[in-house]
């Protein structure tokens, strides 16, 4: 993607990447309403060959889209998931909005359990189970969420903190949102996340989990988003993260980023480790779906799709991918903590998504979630462990022996000594 | 496409091996000098029309991180505002130096008291046009001339959450030669809450008559509200925990002066607390055993509890 010699202004703003319409929920139409893809339009990008065949493929997918949505209008749509799920991870994701409203609640309702080996038979079953029926035993189901009224949810002891979180997002909204737009969104946020937090007692609330919300309310609406936010965080990978400390399941699953690493960077890795930098860039990455860190609005979105659909580890693939994109950044940048920090988290504006989301997957099937916890997590402590080890553990070690030889030598001469003085 | 990446055997990213950052994300140490006025040359309508956020042109990035907001600012209604305007005490850029001095600095306090803003106000001296609560530790630098030295100030923004408190800030408190705390003077809870981040502190070494300088700043001063967190009680607790109390706002325009004079006497303190101090090959050597010790620990845990996911 080149994107030197940009005419700018002069262009209508729906054909916008960075400002795309607003994302209401609308009926599925002739008429494409979110222009998503029109930033490989002829006016945008110069007139190439390449941009042209990229601009098509959208332009067709966005096409076929349409046609299975329109074929399968009167069906259940969770019966199609891998072809939803296809249209999901492949060049483009779901490409509009108004597809993401129709597909996300039916993705969400059929998300990918861990895929470890010893998974595999139980994730079938689920596939269809949890699209039916709410086989949780203790969980409200859907319309007991709904129907709690707003004092009830204002006595949830997450309420404050999410209310002061939800009045701080200003900056997430796309700019074409009016203002009294956004403040009804905002209202309707806060009572969102407090249903979902109140799907299960033990949940806690942590500061990130409302971008997640509020980009599923954005593309989905009201009615729709909470039953695909539940969804997430009963079966997705936030299930983890609001049930457990952020140090015993966000911060482990950080820890594979450097085990990735190691197997396709070593380098990269290597200057990572060297100046002890941690995961804590990539903090809100798994935490949001990247919501928090993307600039871009459509960013965002094409990462939801993909998630939505694949397993809940990808984050992590993704997060390395990132990582191994700027590449030449943190090689160049100074071998120092903060700054690597800083880099790291400042995620460039223009990133290539698509190359990074293949990447991701590739990776994934490279090293699947099973290897990467059990074979390469300990191959890789290994790595780390072995050039200390001598320094730490030989001292102590070759001291002691040193003791002991230079203790039972010179016990056996003295021996000799006091044998031969005691006859006089 | 993705059929494409299928059919290729090779573990290479060639799709992008060549891709280089723009130069300004790595080479800027103050990104939002170095942005600005860049950015206000590519697109000068956008100070005349600033108030219609849908006149500005169609590249500027989707506003959404507060990292966002540093690099790039959103338009500013005032033009004056959006001149960067120089800081005070800031290094000549053609001048270096022989001494130089990096000190890490940490604010901590209950979430939502306004520890972003006070950071971004002394690092880029304004407010920020709209912050995000912060998701485990963002960092900004700024550096100042004092009496000829170079002082870099790394400070540690962390999240406020109590979640966020234990695993994650925590790691943060490592070699850090000062703490701020902040709390909020309209919202009590945030004052009472000072107790269990001192506690917090001292749990890693910071306690109070360790050399390391801890002050405490109530924020937001300039909000009215009748039950708020009265001078006398800060600065009785204050005294209490041999910290330096001072009430400021990093709203209020008329309290910039203050905020940069709060984090200018702390470094000062820093500046003269400790002179010359150099890591000697010894002590870093003890450092690093005491942090494989540490790490040999940690692994043997993890190994014990298994992973979970």
């Amino acid at each position: 993607m080149t994107y030197s010699s940009i005419p700018a202004i002069n262009l209508p703003m729906h054909s916008s990447f960075s400002e795309p319409n607003s994302p209401l929920k609308e009926v599925l139409g002739e008429k494409w309403q979110t222009a998503s893809c029109s930033d490989l339009g002829d006016n945008y990008v110069k007139p190439g060959p390449l941009a042209k065949a990229k601009f098509n493929a959208l332009r067709n997918k966005r096409e076929a889209i349409d046609r299975f949505l329109k074929k399968h209008k009167k069906e259940d749509l969770s019966l199609y998931i891998d072809e939803l799920r296809d249209f999901a991870i492949s060049s483009g994701g779901l490409v509009d909005d108004e597809f993401r409203a129709a597909i996300w609640p039916v993705l969400a309702a059929n998300l990918v359990q861990n895929d470890d080996l010893d998974d595999v038979s139980s994730s079938y079953d689920s596939d269809f189970e949890s699209a039916q029926s709410d086989f949780d035993e203790e969980s409200p189901i859907f319309e007991e969420l709904t129907e709690l009224t707003l004092d009830e949810l204002k006595g949830h002891k997450e309420w404050n903190q999410v209310e002061l979180d939800v009045h701080r997002t200003l900056s997430r909204f796309p700019p074409n949102i009016s203002d009294t737009h956004r403040d009804v969104l905002q209202t309707e946020l806060i009572p969102l996340i407090v249903r979902v937090l109140s799907v299960n007692p033990r949940f806690n609330y942590y500061q990130g989990f409302h971008d997640i919300c509020l980009t599923v309310l954005l593309v989905c609406g009201e009615k729709d988003a909470l039953p695909v936010c539940s969804n997430l965080a009963k079966n997705g990978a936030f299930n983890n993260y609001l049930l457990k400390t952020l140090e015993k399941s966000v911060v482990r699953e950080l820890d594979l980023l450097y085990v990735i690493l190691s197997r396709v960077e070593p380098t990269l890795e290597k200057v990572m480790r060297s100046v002890e930098l941690g995961t804590m860039f990539g903090l809100s990455w798994p935490l949001t779906w990247f919501s928090h860190s993307l600039k871009q609005y459509q960013q965002i979105v094409r990462f939801f799709d993909v998630f939505l659909a694949s397993s809940p580890l990808l984050p992590i693939y993704v997060s390395s991918a990132v990582v191994v994109y700027r590449r030449a950044s943190i090689l160049s940048c100074e071998r120092e903590m903060p700054f690597l920090h800083r880099l790291l988290t400042e995620m460039p504006s223009e990133l290539p998504i698509d190359a990074i989301i293949k990447d991701a997957v590739y990776l994934s099937k490279l090293m699947p979630p099973c290897l990467l916890k059990t074979n390469y997590m300990n191959e890789y402590r290994k790595i780390v462990a072995k050039p200390h080890r001598p320094t730490v553990k030989t001292i102590p070690r070759y001291a002691l022996q040193f003791m002991f030889v230079a203790g039972t030598v010179g016990a056996a001469a003295s021996f000799f000594f006091f044998k031969q003085i005691h006859p006089l | 496409m993705s059929e494409h990446h299928v059919n290729l055997p090779a573990p290479q990213f060639s799709t992008y091996a060549t891709v280089i950052d723009p130069p300004k994300q790595v080479t800027a140490t103050h990104p939002d000098e170095m942005v600005t006025p860049t950015q206000s040359t590519q697109n000068p309508p956008s100070q005349d029309v600033s108030h219609t956020v849908s006149s500005t042109p169609v590249r500027v990035p989707y506003p959404s991180a507060p990292p966002a907001a540093s690099s790039v600012p959103p338009p500013v209604p005032t033009p004056s505002a959006s001149i960067p305007k120089k800081m005070a005490l800031a290094p000549p850029s053609n001048k270096t130096y022989k001494l130089k001095r990096t000190f890490k600095v940490i604010i901590v306090g209950n979430a939502a008291v306004g520890k972003t803003c006070l950071s971004f106000r002394f690092c880029c001296g304004r407010f920020p046009e709209h912050t995000e609560a912060t998701i485990g530790v963002d960092f900004r630098e700024r550096s100042c001339v004092i009496e000829n030295e170079l002082l870099r100030v790394q400070l540690w923004d962390t999240a406020g959450q109590e979640r966020y408190r234990q695993s994650i800030v925590a790691h943060y408190y490592r070699n850090v030669n000062a703490v701020v705390f902040v709390y909020d003077v309209t919202c009590r809870e945030s004052f009472n809450d000072l107790a269990l981040w001192i506690k917090e502190c001292e749990k890693h070494g910071l306690v109070s008559d360790s050399e390391v300088p801890r002050i405490l700043i109530g924020n937001k001063c300039d909000v009215e509200c009748q039950n708020r967190v009265s001078t006398d009680e800060a600065q009785m607790f204050a005294d209490r925990n041999n910290m330096a109390l001072f009430e400021t706002s990093a709203k209020a325009a008329s309290e910039a002066d203050h905020v940069e004079s709060i984090f200018l006497t702390l470094l000062h303190k820093l500046q003269q607390s400790k002179p010359m101090h150099v890591q000697s090959q010894d002590e870093r050597q003890q450092k690093e055993q005491e942090r494989l010790i540490l790490k040999a620990n940690e692994t043997g845990n993890v190994e014990e509890e298994g992973f979970c996911c």
